[in-house]
This record gives structure tokens, C-alpha cells and sequence, in this order.
């Protein structure tokens, strides 16, 4: 059946991309000046120590040599250790993982939500006054630096109104779940720039499935408003929504590094900072590939729901 | 593969009525702001301790660990919490050596080789008392791989330690080192039990237990009848918070009550609030500021130019503009304010005249500072020092290296004529002893061999107040013409909730055991 | 009525424009350089006062808009020219050519932005070279698939299989049929790759990496923490940013329907 061979064709490309990242996060630490040694040992070494370190590290082998060890642990499961906490990297990155696939995801959901009411009632209505107010604000929470607006809501409403709290600090072994008050500003930070985003371009796709044939057809046949929304005009947005959900989550998980920091978040932002600085390759190449994995995955269910949608075969030249 | 389709903005669209539709929407929006609103204001009450007294702290910390490795701990949380948790065989506190651990530390004639007898009553977490055995156990693991206090250890002769009894071990040295106290042991000496691998539960002799931990926060419960006596704060919780002006924040949340390390440009926006205490650390947890000189290398080897360098610098200014005043003028030679510094060093003043003739007797109006944002202040520091060379005719080019990899190649370090660096303020020995010397990694002062050797030979001296006449004489010849231009201490400044009282420093950190929630 | 004002809205951008570009022609010495004591209040010699580091606030602000307007316009200027480029290419050619460009784009969207921003700054440092690359790799994916699927979608159309049937080359095809109607969707997008390149710019301070030149960017993540302190070090700069990059949008928005079929 076409569509499994679709899905099959689609899942090998995914894995084939995903491969490829982990490449390319090796050669470009490779890049980086100093190793995990200098940056582990610090400043209570000799150079004896330091080459005894970068041995027992097996950071003296090639690079070809560390990245075909490390694939081939990966594929079994593996994902190696740490060099500065010595922790297995899965261990090490689950839980900064997991908190922060949380705020991304409620960021996500609000995102959307709020990005589809924007842009169906703005998309409806094209230079309406409401269009206009909202695609105006939407363009200046764009353009605003999500660091500026975090921390002008951290001002706003922990330390003037004390309403949030100011920092996201996790009740020892739970999860931000325990205490939701700490997610409020993060997501409201996040958000605010995913559902500008994503609302002018639902909007866009709005407003022009709104010129189709059938929406046409629908609204003179008489049919109540809502109907025609619900029934020929949001279906056909449905592949553009779709992919913009795919977009939004790869960004949101860039942006929260920086939100992250702000409120003090205990995700992957400290970890992944940290990696760099320190030249910790494991952790690194876990992180991005965990990150990869997801990205890819939600722009795989965009594409299978675009195509399942709207299967139409293209024109080439030929 | 995929298609988003996003066409462009249509002008020519009619305006429809959507009226019905929009006002639903608009409903929807209100009940689910609501929610949003109705659901933070009952998760934002924070959980208090139905328990007695519980002190929550936030620091920053250096080693990227869960801060429970002595191996591995460095500046910040992770050194405060083995701090508590682990006892040491000898402490620097408010401003003197004292025994701890140790009941006694004394050398054979020529400190090749010294005797450590410990207290009788010292006792593990886990109901073992602290035996010799123990003690040769921790030595040996703080001077073998992969500790990061190798270094510290490095004169100890490891093979040959041995445990005469319950409470007495001996340890030789390969080198005689009457300075064995103050340059190893107190230092870092944390004892835990013999054959421990795996540190994750915590157990030491020290005031506080383990309670339990994750990546973030670790609690501390206090041990009843500790040898010290029962800490007067039964729970502390340290939670790391990497940012100054976070943890800042969440003190002034009330989410914690003791913020360690604030920054110079908080301290002063808090300075008159009534909601918030500053506990100014002083020169016990102060940072040296230098702009270090390789006297080995060009133009440093001229003892010109290392006098008009330090001549040119307006310290008071820089203090007050690269720390907003937090902090004090330096003189030149690491360790002022605590034991054993020698009176004859005071901050030199600026003069502007000498230095511009020692300048133009050397042939000098161009050099340049390798520099990067390594403590904050430092870069704003290198640019006024850059305009006061101007005054005395000197171009000072300022070669900016990122912070993170500003220490990246060890080795390069002590080839820079001229850098930004900073240190831990130490008692002059021990930093003379750890900084300057032959092995040392961070040299970048270039010392001589000369040097070395008097230092080494200072090292022997085995009647303390010879030694330190010795190494008085030392901290005279670094501050004539040393590579330092040690310009100011930067304080750590806490910031506590105005309960919170008699928080003392001990080994450069916070100590709570004895401190009061009032 | 409303084009008026619709115009009228178009000229705090132009004027903070040319603050920026012309600014630095009006600052007189270093405007980086040490003048007093930090958070100083504003005076007749020194119009905003000092900032965190006891710098003056007004010479900075002339001086630091050219790095915000130079860089990511460039920036901007070359991912869209790129990105329609390969995009482009890619649908029509069809076969290898789209399947290596698509892998291509799926590989950059894959890995975060911020991930190449960091390991760039590391490896380069905080320069206009580093932060052009760093906003290509992460834009272009972007601009690359829209500019294919736009394509996609005039393909379909049924103009360009008319076109070839009639004769048309390939040069034709793509300059009469396919750029008239994929320009719009880029030219709107580019708002927001132009605010997203602003706003990397500036969160490299943020990162901790100084570039050694007066930046409102820079300007705003250094003096944030003083702002009770005094407010102007971050109130000015951010205000022009924010101007700047919402005219920006607003210009890139109208000339997107301008160009609409």
C-alpha cells in the first residue's frame, strides 16, 4: 500500500537525518578550542596530569575513531557517560529532558490554541479593526526579545504584584507538576512569541482558504457561518497548521534555553550549556540527538498528515 | 517533503460576518484564562516544613556535579555542602588555622615527616567512629586521580603513610615541608569513611547528614550531639541556582531565605531595603584581582616596566568602578587580611609622573592584556586601567577571550606576557606556595628559579616564626618586583532574609552550623 | 484615512533608522570608555547618564544601532536570497537536487538554533561574520522549504505546465511564473526572520559574549540588572529596537501585499 511505502520512505529519511546531526554536533565540538580534559582538571594540574587524563579519556585517538565508538554504543543503547559528573549521560539528561519536554509542551498546546483563535478571527476578517489589533500586537511581541518580555514579566508579576513566583524552583524530587505556579511565566514568556508567530501565519492560510472555490460554495448555499468554518474552511488549513505546529516546536525548544536561565528552570538549558562549555561530547551528542529525534518526529507527523490531507501528486518538468 | 502552505495576505477578501463565531471564541478565551489564572494561585503557595527550623539556601556552583563529590567539588554549593557534611583535619576560620579533625599535627625535626593524632569522639553517619585508618584512606583518594586536589597533595608520599593506632597515623613527605599545615591540610582535608567509592550517600563526621538529593537541590539534617554540639538549624536545603540574579530574585520571592553570592550590582539595589540583609564576606571570601605580568617574557623582564605598570593603576578607582565599591584596594601580593602577611606590603598610590618616566626609559608605549569577563568587573576593570595608561603615554590593546574558554589551553597560559586573572584570597604562604612555584600550572607570573629555590628552602624551615620570616621575605621580593598587579579584592556579598543571623565563614564558605532563624 | 496613518506609522522606524546608521558619525569619542562612576544619573555633560560599567548611555546609543541594522539586514538580505534560491531549485528540479536540499533543510531545522549559536560563538567568538552564519544556517531552512512549497504550489497551477507547453525556457518560467508568486509568502516571512536575527543578536550578550562595540542589543542584556538602579541603559535601547523592529515588520508586511497577485 502507497501509504505504508510513504511512511517506511519517510521514517528511513528521518533516520538518515537523524545520523547526520549527530555528525555534524561531533565535527563542530571538534572545532571548539581546549577539551574536556583542560576544562574538567581546571587550574590544579600539571601537563602530565592533564595528558594522563586526556588518555584515560581516549581523547587522544582520532575523531573518526571516537565517533564510530560512539555510534556504534548509541545504536545498542548506550549513550555513553559524562566526563565531568561521570553519570551515565541517559541518566544524567533524563529528568532536565523530561521538565523541559513539559514546558514545551504546555507552551506548545497554549501556542496553538491561542495562535488558531488569532488567526481564524483575524484570517475571517482581513483589515477588519480586530485583524488589525491583533496582527499589530502580534507584530510587536515578535520583534520584542523574549528575554526582554521574561524578564519585564518576572518585574511585572512576581516581584511588583507577587502573584508568581519569581524563580521555578522544584520541590526536591518531584517534578514542575508538583508546584504549576512555576510554569505560568515561562510558558506565558514562550508562548507569547509562538502564538504571534504561528497566528500570522494561520492567519495567512486562513485568509486564502478563504478565497477557495468550495468556501465559496458553501457560504452562497446558505450554510450557517460556523459550519462553513468548521467544515470546508479549517480543513483545508490543516496541512499549513500542521506544519507550523512542527516549526513551532523545534523554536520553542531553541527559545528555551534563554527562558530557561531567566527563571532558573531546571531543564536542559544548564545542561546544555554546560556540555558546551566544557566540552562534554557524551552529553552533547545525547541532548542534540534526544532534541533532533523529537524535532524530526513532530515535522514527520506534519508532513504524513499534510500528504494524508491533501494527496495530490505534483508537476515536475520534465 | 511536506508542503506549508502560506499565501500571501489577501487585500480583496470581503468582509464577513463571523459575528456569532468570534463571540464564542471570545468566551472560550476569557474561561480559559481563568483557569490559567485560578490554577497558579493555588500552586504558588510554597510547602512549609511542618518541622522545626529549616534554612533554605541558594549558591552557584563551579563543578557541574550533584555537589556531593569530595573529589570533584569546587567553588560554590558543592563546596559548602561538603563542608558540612564532612569534617577536616584542619580549617582556616575567621581569619586563623585551627584543628579540627586533628587533635594534633606535629613534624619530626626536619617536617620530612609528620604525625596527625585525631579526636576520640568524632563518629561517622553511619554509627563508625573516625579512626587513623580512615584518615590515610582520605588522603590517599585527595591525592590520586581523579581528584581534583592532586595537586594540593603532591609533596605527600603515599606509599609509606602509616597507621600506628585508633588515632594516630604518620605521613612522610618526599620533600621536607614544615609549611605541611597551612599549604596541605587546611587547604582541603575532608575525611570520610575507608573504602568509600561511591559518595552518593553522603557519610561523613560533620555537623549535617545527608537527608536526600536530586540534580538541583540537596537537604541537610542536623546530627544530634555532633562532637561540636547539635547545629542550631535542624534542616538546610541548598538549591543550585547558576544565575546571581536569580537567586537574588527568589530571596526576594522569599522562595529561599540565604542567597550566596549576590552580584556587586544587586548588592547595591538592595543596599537600603529593609526586606533584605547583606552579609559582606570580607577578605575571608574575597577574590584577588590581578593583571598578571610574565617577568620571564618580553617587555616584563624589565623591572621597569613591571614598577610603572603597577605605579600607573588607580586602584581606588577601579574598585569603585569595576565592583561598584564592593570591594578594597589591593597591594600587589595575594593574601591581605589574613594570617601571616607581611606588613611591609602596602597598595602602592598612583604616580603617574614615575611611571611615565619609567616608561620612556624602557623604550615602552604599546602592550597588549590578554582579557575576558572572568569575574564580573574584569573587562569594565581592563578598560579604565586602559585609560590610565593612555595618561602616562601607553596604548594598552585589550585582546578579549571569551570567559568559558579563557582557561581552555592550559598550557598557553603561561605564555601570555599579560592577562586578566584572578585568585582565591589566601594566606600569602599558601597561595606563594601553590601559585608561584616550578609546578604550578597557573604561573603565569613567571617566577624565577631563584625564586624557587628560596621558596622551596622557606619551606623547610621547621621553627614556625623563622618560616615565616621566611616567607615575609618572600612576600617582600613579590611585591618589589614581582609579576603581579594585584589591584583589588572583590567581596562576595551574601543576602539573607533580616532573620537570619550568625553566619559565619569558615573555609571560604558559608558556615550555618551555629547560625540563628530569628 | 487609513493609509495616512498607516504611513504616518512608518516613520518612528525611519527615524530611528537613522539614528542608527548616522548616529556614529555623530559620537564623539570612544563611547565605550570609562567617564564616571556606574549608574550615574543623567547630567548636562552626560544627557542618559552612565551605565553598568560607567559608560556614557548617549553616546552608546548612537553608536550601537549600526551593528542591529547591518548585521541582520545582511543577514536577512542573504538568507532570503539563498533560501528562495535553493527552495526554488529544489522544487523545480525535482529528483536529487530536491532530496539532497530537502535532507539539507530537515538536518539545519533539526538542530536548535541556540545549539549553533553557541558552539559558533565558542569556536569564533562575537563577531558580525559569526552572527551572519549563525542567523543563515538558522533562517535559511526556514525561507528554503517555504520557497520550495511555494513553488510547489505554482506548479500545480497549471500556468507553468501552460508556459512550457507554449515554449517558454526555463529562465522564463521561473521569472514570469514562479518568483511573482512565491515573492509574497517570502517577503511576509522575512519579518520575522528579520525580528529573529535582531533578536540573536542581541542574546549573545546575554550568553555572556561581549563583541567589544556599542550595541543596544548588548546595551540591554548588560544593564537590565541595574535597571532600578538607572533605567536609561536599557528604556532607550530597548524602546529603539523595538521601534526598529516593529517598522521593520510593518514595511516588510505592506510590500508583501503590494506584491500579491
Amino acid at each position: 500500500m502507497p501509504v505504508v511505502r510513504l511512511i517506511a520512505q519517510k521514517f528511513a529519511a528521518a533516520t538518515v537525518t537523524i545520523l547526520a546531526v549527530s555528525a555534524v554536533l561531533f565535527m563542530a565540538i571538534e572545532v571548539l578550542p581546549g577539551d574536556a580534559a583542560a576544562a574538567m582538571l581546571g587550574g590544579n594540574t600539571t601537563i602530565e596530569q592533564l595528558e594522563a587524563q586526556r588518555a584515560e579519556w581516549g581523547l587522544d585517538q582520532p575523531a573518526t575513531t571516537r565517533y564510530l565508538d560512539w555510534l556504534i554504543s548509541a545504536l545498542q543503547g548506550d549513550l555513553g557517560t559524562s566526563f565531568i559528573s561521570g553519570e551515565a549521560v541517559t541518566t544524567e539528561i533524563a529528568q532536565p529532558l523530561w521538565f523541559t519536554t513539559i514546558l514545551v509542551a504546555i507552551s506548545a498546546v497554549v501556542s496553538l490554541v491561542l495562535a488558531l483563535l488569532f488567526g481564524v478571527l483575524a484570517g475571517l476578517r482581513p483589515g477588519s479593526r480586530l485583524d488589525r489589533m491583533l496582527s499589530g500586537s502580534a507584530l510587536v511581541v515578535v520583534a520584542v526579545p523574549q528575554f526582554v518580555i521574561a524578564g519585564l514579566l518576572v518585574m511585572l508579576f512576581a516581584l511588583t504584584l507577587g502573584v508568581l513566583p519569581a524563580v521555578s524552583l522544584v520541590p526536591i524530587g518531584g517534578s514542575p507538576l508538583d508546584r504549576p505556579a512555576i510554569l505560568v511565566l515561562p510558558v506565558i514568556a514562550l508562548a507569547s512569541f509562538g502564538i504571534a508567530w504561528a497566528g500570522r501565519l494561520i492567519r495567512a492560510a486562513v485568509a486564502d482558504a478563504n478565497t477557495a472555490p468550495n468556501v465559496r460554495a458553501a457560504r452562497l448555499a446558505g450554510l450557517p457561518e460556523p459550519l462553513v468554518v468548521w467544515r470546508h474552511l479549517l480543513p483545508a488549513t490543516v496541512p499549513a497548521t500542521a506544519q507550523v505546529f512542527a516549526w513551532l516546536i523545534s523554536g520553542l525548544f531553541g527559545s528555551t534555553t534563554v527562558i530557561e536561565r531567566v527563571f532558573n528552570y531546571p531543564g536542559l538549558s544548564e545542561v546544555l550549556i554546560s556540555a558546551v562549555r566544557n566540552h562534554d561530547l557524551a552529553v552533547l551528542e545525547g541532548v542534540g540527538i534526544l532534541l533532533a529525534m523529537i524535532i524530526v518526529l513532530a515535522f514527520l507527523t506534519a508532513d504524513l498528515i499534510g500528504t494524508l490531507v491533501d494527496p495530490k501528486r505534483r508537476v515536475r518538468p520534465s | 517533503m511536506g508542503m506549508p502552505q502560506t499565501p500571501p495576505p489577501s487585500t480583496s477578501t470581503p468582509v464577513l460576518s463571523a459575528r456569532r463565531l468570534s463571540r464564542r471564541a471570545r468566551t472560550l478565551a476569557a474561561c480559559g484564562l481563568a483557569t490559567v489564572l485560578l490554577t497558579s494561585a493555588c500552586g504558588s503557595a510554597d510547602a512549609t516544613d511542618a518541622e522545626a527550623d529549616i534554612l533554605r539556601i541558594a549558591a552557584a556552583d563551579a563543578s557541574g556535579t550533584n555537589g556531593l563529590d569530595p573529589l570533584a567539588a569546587s567553588a560554590g554549593a558543592s563546596q559548602m555542602v561538603i563542608r558540612h557534611l564532612y569534617d577536616s583535619l584542619m580549617v582556616l576560620e575567621e581569619g586563623q588555622y585551627r584543628l579540627e579533625l586533628a587533635e594534633s599535627v606535629e613534624p619530626n625535626e626536619d617536617a620530612s615527616e609528620w604525625t596527625v593524632t585525631i579526636r576520640s569522639d568524632a563518629v561517622f553517619h553511619n554509627g563508625d567512629p573516625v579512626t587513623a585508618a580512615d584518615v590515610a584512606f582520605s588522603i590517599s583518594a585527595l591525592a590520586s586521580p581523579p581528584s581534583n586536589r592532586v595537586s594540593v597533595y603532591a609533596n605527600v608520599d603515599l606509599e609509606n603513610i602509616e597507621v600506628v593506632d585508633e588515632q594516630t597515623l604518620t605521613i612522610p613527605l618526599h620533600r621536607a615541608g614544615a609549611d605541611f599545615r597551612e599549604s596541605t591540610l587546611v587547604v582541603y582535608s575532608p575525611v570520610f569513611p575507608a573504602g568509600t567509592t561511591d559518595f552518593a550517600e553522603g557519610v561523613g563526621s560533620g555537623p549535617y547528614r545527608l537527608d536526600s538529593h536530586d540534580d538541583q537541590t540537596i537537604r541537610l539534617t542536623a546530627v544530634e550531639d555532633h562532637w561540636r554540639g547539635t547545629p542550631t538549624v535542624d534542616i538546610l536545603e541548598i538549591t543550585i541556582i547558576p544565575d546571581a540574579t536569580a537567586r537574588l530574585n527568589a530571596l526576594k520571592d522569599e522562595q529561599i531565605d540565604y542567597a550566596v553570592g549576590i552580584s556587586a550590582t544587586g548588592a547595591q539595589t538592595i543596599a537600603d531595603s529593609d526586606a533584605v540583609t547583606l552579609h559582606n564576606g570580607g577578605l575571608e571570601t574575597a577574590f584577588a584581582l590581578s593583571f598578571a605580568m610574565n617577568q620571564q617574557l618580553e617587555p616584563f623582564d624589565d623591572p621597569r616596566v613591571r614598577e610603572a605598570v603597577r605605579l600607573t593603576a588607580d586602584r581606588q578607582a577601579l574598585v569603585d568602578t569595576a565592583l561598584l565599591g564592593f570591594g578594597e584596594p589591593a597591594a600587589d601580593v595575594v593574601g591581605g587580611g589574613l594570617p601571616g602577611y607581611s606588613e611591609a606590603v602596602t597598595a602602592r598610590t598612583q604616580d603617574l609622573q614615575t611611571a611615565r618616566d619609567l616608561f620612556e626609559a624602557a623604550g615602552v608605549t604599546e602592550l597588549t592584556l590578554r582579557a575576558g569577563e572572568i569575574l564580573p568587573g574584569m573587562m569594565s576593570a581592563a578598560q579604565l586601567f586602559k585609560q590610565q595608561l593612555a595618561e602616562v603615554g601607553v596604548e594598552l590593546v585589550i585582546d578579549e577571550t571569551p570567559a568559558d574558554t579563557y582557561y581552555a589551553e592550559l598550557e598557553k597560559l603561561a605564555t601570555h606576557p599579560f592577562q586578566a586573572f584572578y585568585y582565591a584570597n589566601r594566606p600569602a604562604a599558601v597561595h606563594l606556595a601553590a601559585v608561584t612555584v616550578e609546578t604550578a600550572p597557573f604561573n603565569v607570573t613567571g617566577t624565577t628559579s631563584q625564586y624557587w629555590q628560596d621558596l622551596a628552602e622557606a619551606q623547610t624551615i621547621v621553627d614556625d616564626d623563622e618560616r615565616l620570616a621566611a616567607f615575609t621575605t618572600l612576600q617582600n621580593e613579590f611585591y618589589g618586583s614581582g609579576g603581579d598587579l594585584l589591584w583589588g579584592y572583590a567581596y562576595q556579598i551574601d543576602a539573607s532574609h533580616p532573620r537570619v543571623g550568625n553566619v559565619t565563614i569558615s573555609q571560604g564558605v558559608p558556615w550555618f552550623a551555629a547560625a540563628s532563624i530569628g | 484615512m487609513t493609509r495616512h496613518l498607516r504611513a504616518l506609522a512608518l516613520v518612528p522606524g525611519l527615524v530611528v533608522a537613522l539614528i542608527a546608521v548616522a548616529g556614529p558619525w555623530l559620537v564623539s569619542g570612544d563611547p565605550l570608555s570609562i567617564i564616571d562612576l556606574p549608574y550615574g544619573a543623567p547630567t548636562g555633560e552626560h544627557w542618559l547618564g552612565t551605565d553598568h560599567a560607567g559608560r556614557d548611555v548617549w553616546q552608546q546609543t548612537l553608536a550601537g544601532g549600526r551593528p542591529l541594522v547591518v548585521v541582520p539586514l545582511v543577514a536577512v538580505t542573504l538568507t532570503v536570497l539563498i533560501g528562495t534560491a535553493t527552495g526554488m531549485f529544489a522544487a523545480f528540479l525535482g529528483g536529487t537536487v530536491d532530496a539532497v536540499v530537502s535532507r539539507l533543510d530537515t538536518i539545519a531545522l533539526a538542530i536548535p538554533a541556540i545549539l549553533v549559536l553557541l558552539l559558533l560563538l565558542h569556536s569564533w567568538g562575537n563577531h558580525a561574520g559569526t552572527l551572519i552564519v549563525a542567523i543563515l544556517i538558522a533562517s535559511v531552512p526556514f525561507v528554503s522549504r517555504l520557497a520550495r512549497a511555494a513553488t510547489l504550489q505554482a506548479m500545480n497551477s497549471g500556468y507553468v505546465e501552460q508556459a512550457i507547453g507554449l515554449g517558454a525556457g526555463t529562465v522564463t518560467v521561473v521569472r514570469r511564473e514562479i518568483l511573482p508568486n512565491i515573492i509574497g509568502p517570502i517577503i511576509a516571512d522575512a519579518g520575522t526572520r528579520l525580528a529573529i536575527a535582531i533578536t540573536l543578536t542581541a542574546v549573545t550578550g546575554f550568553l555572556g559574549f561581549d563583541s567589544g562595540q556599542a550595541n543596544w542589543g548588548a546595551m540591554v542584556n548588560q544593564n537590565f540588572e541595574g535597571m532600578a538602579l538607572s533605567p536609561w541603559g536599557v528604556l532607550v535601547p530597548a524602546i529603539l529596537l523595538a521601534v526598529l523592529a516593529v517598522s521593520a515588520n510593518l514595511s516588510l508586511d505592506r510590500l508583501a501585499e503590494r506584491m500579491a497577485p
